[in-house]
């Protein structure tokens, strides 16, 4: 990885399959579970994340480097020119491309992201996962989830009677 | 296959399914929670149930004439049909529905037993609030005097309750507090009797409504439109009141919407003053009243996209 312009502190991520990622400290820091740990000194050079794969780490790494707020000196000049609305549809449309992943990267994303505690990335992935399973058949539903059915027969009429106006 | 069951929702931590959960609306989760067990089983949980999606109690409340129920019609079709939202309340059948504010019902408790005597606000000689958490009626007993309030010679705003007693006016004020068992502060008003009349009177409300529309609207402009389908621009100011098409049922300023009644078409609509958009919500029933009913100010739900 190349180094980065003199006077950014940087940061080692290990990811438990042995795998490091070295990243600006503002970005690591969009994550609150990592800022705690650095406002904490509980980090030194190297923070290892457990639970969390190389695969998906570099995906988190790659959300909060696009997310983490452009500031200083080159940052300020850089959002007078671009219209913050703008900035904002841009980073909306990234969003809706980084989030176009199998069902399972997603699940994992929003571990890590809880994990993590990076709410942005959270929101992303659970409103997407909302907007799939809420317009879907309770099939769809359960075969999106790879979840069985776990109703007695007598007890989904029930449930499905009470909350027939739902389904209309 | 083990790897295969690895990737379940199942496998999130339930308080990350039931954050999840807790983005769809109501009406989704309702549907979703038929597709799984644990997850209605969630909302036995009172933890889980505080960040579940809860049913929009926002709506506009009315009686029907029959001293029903007190439903509330929803401003949100995804909310389905919310009947009854007064039904467990004791006695409702004697309850005539006066007004609403902050997230608080005004009643007036008829009593038949004593040929029509009208008693009070919330109850029956006292003033009384109803807890729904545990069904039962609080007595404010500090208050020693007779206020018997008929028809609508009140007025309930901001969590006040002004009530005129012959030359005077009493006025409560923390009526939500009674709840938490702490009776409200009441004052008694003096007034000259010109200015008492001014808040008697079923024409107050409507004065206070043309005058709230006024500020919001700065004219009649947009409402002006509303005064006829047809001859457009003959409804003047005096006239709009008694002569016109569309009656103002209610104003929600916290949204900016404007409830209108179409008496034409008997249809019951909402009017975004910002956007200008005009929603039908449900068919009227005649000239019942229509109250926004709010649960409490300072917590607005999210704005439901059918009424943005």
């Amino acid at each position: 990885m190349a180094t980065r312009e003199a006077g950014k502190k940087m940061i080692m991520l290990k990811s438990p399959d042995g795998m490091e990622f070295e990243v600006e400290e503002a970005v690591a820091m969009e994550s609150q579970t990592i800022r705690k740990m650095i406002e904490d000194d509980c980090a030194d050079t190297a923070i290892l994340i457990p639970n969390i794969n190389s695969k998906i780490l570099s995906r988190v790494i790659e959300y909060c480097n696009k997310h983490v707020p452009t500031t200083g000196a080159t940052g300020a000049a850089a959002s007078d020119t671009v219209a913050p609305a703008a900035l904002a549809e841009d980073l909306k449309i990234w969003d809706a491309e980084f989030i176009k992943v199998n069902r399972a990267t997603r699940f994992d994303l929003i571990q890590a992201a809880s994990y993590l505690n990076i709410k942005g990335l959270l929101d992303l992935t659970s409103q997407t996962t909302i907007d799939t399973i809420s317009d879907n058949s309770l099939e769809e539903i359960r075969s999106f989830l790879s979840t069985k059915n776990d109703y007695l027969p007598e007890e989904e009429q029930t449930i499905r009677r009470e909350n027939q106006w739902a389904f209309q | 296959m083990d790897l295969h069951k690895k990737l379940t929702a199942v496998n999130l931590t339930d308080d990350l399914v039931v954050d999840i959960l807790s983005r769809l609306t109501y009406k989704s989760f309702c549907r979703c929670k038929c597709a799984y067990k644990a997850w209605s089983a969630f909302s036995s949980d009172p933890d889980y149930r505080e960040k579940l999606p809860k049913k929009v109690t926002t709506g506009l409340l009315y009686q029907g004439h029959n001293k029903s129920a007190i439903p509330l019609v929803s401003l949100c079709p995804d909310d389905g049909e919310i009947d009854g939202i007064l039904a467990d309340v004791p006695h409702y059948e004697h309850l005539e529905f006066l007004d609403c504010c902050n997230g608080l019902v005004l009643f007036l408790h008829l009593q038949f037993s004593s040929e029509h005597v009208h008693g009070l606000i919330l109850g029956t000689s006292k003033l009384e609030i109803f807890r729904s958490e545990s069904s039962t009626w609080l007595e404010d007993d500090t208050l020693d005097r007779d206020i018997n309030i008929s028809g609508r010679t009140h007025l309930f705003v901001n969590g006040m309750l002004y009530v005129s007693v012959g030359y005077e006016v009493l006025m409560f004020e923390g009526l939500e507090a009674m709840s938490d068992g702490i009776p409200p502060y009441h004052q008694i008003i003096s007034l000259p009797p010109e200015a008492l009349a001014n808040l008697q009177g079923s024409y107050t409300m409507h004065c206070h409504m043309r005058m709230v529309a006024r500020l919001l609207f700065g004219h009649w402009m947009i409402l002006d439109e509303f005064v006829h389908y047809d001859d457009g621009g003959d409804g003047g100011e005096d006239k709009w009141f008694w002569n016109c098409d569309y009656r103002i049922v209610d104003l929600d300023l916290e949204r900016g919407l404007v409830f209108l009644h179409d008496q034409k078409a008997n249809k019951l609509l909402s009017y975004n003053i910002s956007g200008g958009k005009l929603n039908e919500i449900q068919d009227a029933f005649g000239w019942d009243r229509y109250y926004v009913y709010v649960p409490c100010y300072s917590e607005l739900p999210a704005q439901e996209p059918s009424v943005q």
